[in-house]
């Protein structure tokens, strides 16, 4: 018996749908390793010596791990970490209370003008964020002086203007939405108002989109850098990416302390975002949300 | 009920309307009114009567000399310096607050850089919350001078009793006191210290290539840049196309190399911008030369490594990257000897692109103005100027700081090189009307420049360039 094969046997050796697997899996190879290219060069050039950062060459020929240490001295990470952690969970926190309880209110009772107001609401996702940052400023400047608490400088100016999320509203409204009228109508007979439908019906039916508002407010407020530096005149409410700008000035930058310190700060953004996609595929699963 | 529920949201947004249109409160001093509580601390009227009808001078003296001039008078100062230059800063404004004899004190606060300066000035300038003194380059100050938001340091520069006495002002690099100033002689801005845009140079290199001296010249320039291109030719496949002047087609690099062909960006009245002069035309021309004799090239990032492995001859920086340069040297275990030179004109007309780190004062009462402008004059007096420069690795603004240098510069020879050369300027004319936005142009012109086929298409560039750049200017007047 001949086991040999010819060159046309060979070609169907993967069915189509195994060909199209294999496609497929290198494209998404591909795009993985562009993705990764740039968080490898990160690493790479952070334990680089700042003249072999300032070429052009993608793997340090030394490592110097001290840089990280050096990063965290100079940038003040100790400072800023706190900072940053309070200011994200007050965000957060805020963000979610608010967003949550609007969201409720534009999918789930009807009160005059709410479509009306949802829209204009919408509306200002058009408008480019630099635009609001001078009336921003002004208005946290204002309140500021009529309220006992100082804004500017604190942490009231860093928080409170992101509490109000138009995307996280508007991303909770369409999930809202979603979730049947019956299950209100029973709650209701069980004797519950709109309080208890959102916390004990509506909010654990919602873990999807609350984790992925829980990642995103998280990275924008962890991330965020001219906003702090426009409300805060001193480091004590100054947030991590402060710390960064100090391996900057006007002939150039400290590229390896940067991209050490980068790495420093993105450590507690990769931790959340690996503990909230496990919540996320499993709150997807059992809220049985599909496409 | 759903009325009752309409008429209390109406109740509401309309305290909320009444609220946000109330007067706004008066934006809170950066510092006490010291007069004021120097009102209230006054005796009544008796005692004022008893002092006018008593000989007693002598007693209204010991008072007069008990209270400082300021005391009291605390000035917000913006920087832009963290990490060790910050906290030098940082140390030298302590010892001024122990040691003023006027009774000031500053409050020095880092506010991240120049571009962070600007946009909080600029809402600062909306909402009222402004320092006393802002550190800034000198045309944010000229365009918030426009709007009032930056004062005349005139007075308090000339004022008899804190102003600069002429020896003061003669000490100053000639350059420095046009570039801080407006066309109308407003001194809007006074410089804390100097950096410039200079040619980085391997005098090693060149010596061994047989040119003993820097170019003194723009031929000889172009002599020894072609000569270390050819000998890069020879050196194989990593070296090809290497070994000239790394030259970038930036408005900074266009305009250091104009200074040296003797032009400069305005008219002959000094009234209007002007790019269409021969200087402006033989400029561009000589860099279209030296690109197509193949003696000039471009790096992908910054040139550092390229220099220390021997790929450029010249390099065009500012002096503040020095540090970047130590790197690339040690990295390379390169010894070369390397500093800083000016740029040559054809007639041997040595030029670089001069900025300075300027400091400005924002209106205020007359007191705080006078005080800030007190703590100006310290801090760059040339001790204390002599000593941040040891921290900053900048240059001095006066001749006197030069002096005290002396040991600093043998330690450090590299800096030494860029001494004279902070000192001959010139500087960009940044207080002349718009010209961050012409800046702008001349950066994007300079890259047309730079592809130009031949003198005719770089006379078209340079008069569409001149047009623009007074189209700018009738924006904003």
């Amino acid at each position: 018996m001949d086991n040999r094969q010819s060159p046309k046997q060979k070609s169907h050796l993967f069915s189509v749908s195994t060909r199209r697997k294999i496609v497929t899996y290198i494209i998404l190879g591909v795009g993985a390793f562009i993705s990764l290219v740039p968080f490898f060069w990160m690493i790479s050039t952070s334990v680089m010596s700042l003249g072999e950062a300032l070429g052009s060459t993608f793997f340090p020929s030394e490592l110097h791990f001290e840089n990280y240490a050096e990063a965290w001295r100079r940038a003040q990470f100790s400072e800023y970490f706190l900072n940053s952690f309070l200011i994200t969970i007050i965000t957060l926190s805020g963000e979610l209370v608010f967003s949550i309880l609007a969201a409720y209110a534009f999918a789930r009772i009807d009160f005059p003008g709410r479509n009306f107001i949802f829209t204009v609401m919408l509306s200002t996702m058009m408008i480019p964020a630099m635009v609001f940052t001078i009336p921003n400023f002004l208005t946290v400047t204002w309140l500021g002086r009529i309220t006992s608490i100082p804004w500017i400088n604190n942490w009231p100016a860093l928080t409170i203007p992101f509490m109000g999320s138009i995307f996280s509203i508007f991303m909770l409204r369409q999930f809202f939405a979603q979730v049947p009228d019956e299950l209100y109508d029973s709650a209701q007979i069980d004797g519950a108002g709109h309080l208890r439908f959102l916390l004990q019906v509506v909010l654990p039916l919602s873990k999807a989109p609350v984790m992925v508002i829980i990642v995103l407010s998280f990275i924008g407020t962890w991330n965020s850098l001219a906003w702090p530096m426009l409300v805060t005149n001193t480091p004590d409410w100054r947030p991590i990416s402060v710390g960064l700008m100090n391996f900057v000035n006007e002939a150039g930058q400290e590229i390896n302390l940067t991209m050490a310190g980068a790495f420093i700060t993105i450590v507690p953004i990769l931790i959340i975002y690996f503990f909230t996609q496990k919540q996320f595929t499993e709150s997807i699963a059992r809220s049985g949300l599909k496409g | 009920m759903k009325k009752t529920s309409i008429l209390v949201s109406i109740v509401l947004v309309l305290t909320f309307v009444l609220a946000a249109c109330a007067p706004q409160a008066t934006p809170e001093p950066t510092q006490p009114p010291v007069e004021e509580t120097e009102e209230v601390e006054e005796p009544a009227e008796p005692e004022e009567t008893e002092e006018v009808e008593e000989p007693a001078e002598p007693e209204e003296t010991e008072e007069v000399e008990e209270a400082p001039a300021f005391e009291g008078v605390t000035v917000q100062f913006w920087h832009v310096y963290s990490d060790e230059p910050g906290e030098g800063l940082q140390a030298l404004v302590d010892e001024f607050n122990e040691t003023n004899e006027y009774g000031i004190f500053v409050e020095a606060l880092n506010q991240g850089n120049y571009g962070d300066v600007e946009d909080k000035v600029n809402a600062g300038i909306q909402s009222g919350d402004l320092p006393d003194v802002v550190m800034a380059y000198t045309n944010a100050l000229a365009d918030w001078y426009s709007v009032g938001s930056v004062a005349d340091m005139n007075p308090y520069i000339n004022d008899p009793e804190y102003g600069l006495t002429e020896d003061q002002l003669n000490d100053l690099y000639p350059h420095l006191k046009a570039a801080g100033s407006t066309p109308d002689g407003a001194w809007i801005a006074y410089p804390m210290t100097q950096s410039a845009n200079v040619l980085v140079y391997n005098f090693t290199w060149a010596e061994e290539l047989g040119f003993a001296e820097p170019p003194a010249t723009a031929a000889e320039l172009e002599e020894v840049i072609c000569a270390a291109a050819a000998d890069n030719a020879t050196k194989g496949a990593d070296f090809e196309g290497t070994g000239g002047l790394v030259y970038y087609p930036s408005s900074t690099n266009w305009l250091h190399f104009l200074y040296a062909f003797g032009g400069d960006e305005l008219n002959e009245d000094r009234t209007a911008y002007d790019f269409s002069t021969q200087e402006a035309i033989d400029t561009s021309m000589y860099i279209l030369d030296l690109k197509e004799k193949g003696c000039i090239w471009q790096t992908e990032s910054y040139p550092n490594p390229e220099q220390a492995q021997r790929k450029a001859l010249i390099t065009m920086s500012s002096t503040a990257g020095l540090p970047y340069y130590e790197a690339a040297f040690a990295d390379e275990g390169n010894e070369d000897e390397w500093g800083f030179i000016a740029a040559p004109g054809p007639d041997g007309t040595l030029a670089v692109n001069a900025f300075q780190q300027m400091l400005g004062v924002i209106p205020s009462t007359e007191d705080v103005e006078m005080a800030s402008w007190l703590f100006v004059k310290w801090l760059t007096s040339p001790e204390i100027q002599a000593r941040w420069v040891r921290i900053s690795g900048y240059y001095g603004t006066q001749v006197s700081t030069e002096a005290l240098l002396a040991d600093y510069a043998e330690e450090n020879p590299v800096w030494a090189t860029g001494v004279q050369l902070a000192a001959i300027g010139p500087s960009e004319p940044q207080t002349f009307p718009a010209w961050s936005s012409v800046r702008r142009t001349i950066n994007d012109m300079a890259a047309e420049l730079y592809n130009a086929t031949d003198q005719a298409a770089v006379e078209g560039i340079l008069a569409t360039l001149t047009e623009t750049a007074n189209e700018l200017v009738e924006e904003v007047q």
